[in-house]
């Protein structure tokens, strides 16, 4: 047995107010779309190109997220994300990775998360 | 040298096996992020074992916004420690967050309060981390095998 350790923390600071939505969508992207400027033209361009697309589902996602919003909601609306990432993701290089169903559902809770925690702050705005 | 080095602390590897640690969703332990002021007087890595290395040395962050202690996950929050191959991985199904925050932080230390605050985790930043006035979110990576807070393979 061995442990793994990963410190591969994102940070998401707003000065002078709370998180956007646009700053959520822009956040929970970076996790999954990596844009390295080492990487070849075509996948950069492609990378940009599909990071831009899963920044737009995702704002229209945390926009719906309120104080209310239930672990569940949080649930559906990130398998509703999943759903229109589907087409973005299949016609893009990583388009196998994205089928891999244990990396769909980590990339659903990964993204749930995310939103249960904007939940969280608007419950601790009011 | 002093600073945080992220790390799986090595106390952390021996309590395991006692079931001094439950990270059990909604039955388990209360798990706490606090923060590291920047530079730090104390080595925060595989030696620490406990909040109070932090505390003791004066390490702990210090602003508006910021309680000793630092971040609360409730018990409900925790992800069940669940396998995946030859590996376990967990983590919590929050992010820890901060508001109206004004503070300056290079890393942190989890760890649990239900269990005399022992630390199961220790985490570099990779540099100086800062918000002014706002929300400082700190955005824990996917529950994955190679990508969890949390996981042994």
């Amino acid at each position: 047995m061995s442990d793994h350790l990963h410190s591969g923390f994102g940070f998401l600071v707003t000065h002078g107010g709370t998180h956007t939505a646009e700053a959520w969508a822009e956040a929970t992207a970076s996790g999954l779309v990596s844009i390295d400027p080492g990487m070849a033209s075509d996948r950069l361009l492609a990378a940009a190109k599909l990071r831009a697309t899963v920044v737009g589902i995702l704002v229209a996602a945390f926009r719906r997220v309120h104080s209310g919003t239930s672990a569940t909601e949080a649930s559906a609306v990130s398998d509703e994300c999943l759903a229109a990432m589907a087409e973005p993701f299949g016609a893009s290089p990583w388009a196998s990775s994205f089928e891999h169903p244990d990396i769909r559902r980590e990339i659903g809770a990964y993204i749930t998360r995310n939103l249960l925690t904007a939940a969280d702050l608007a419950l601790k705005a009011e | 040298m002093a600073g945080f080095t992220t790390a799986f602390p090595t106390s952390t590897k021996a309590e395991l096996p006692q079931a001094i640690h439950n990270f059990t969703a909604t039955t388990g332990h209360v798990f706490k992020m606090a923060l590291g002021k920047v530079t730090p007087t104390g080595t925060y890595g595989a030696a620490t074992t406990n909040y109070s290395n932090l505390t003791g040395n004066g390490d702990e962050v210090t602003g508006t916004g910021y309680s000793a202690g630092g971040f609360a996950w409730t018990a409900a929050q925790n992800i069940t420690p669940a396998a995946s191959g030859t590996s376990a991985t967990w983590s919590w199904s929050v992010n820890p967050s901060w508001t109206t925050a004004t503070f300056s932080t290079v890393g942190c230390i989890i760890y649990n309060s239900s269990a005399g605050n022992a630390a199961v985790y220790v985490g570099d930043f990779g540099g100086t981390q800062s918000v002014s006035a706002g929300t400082f979110t700190v955005i824990l990576p996917a529950n994955t095998v190679g990508n969890a807070i949390l996981q042994l393979t």
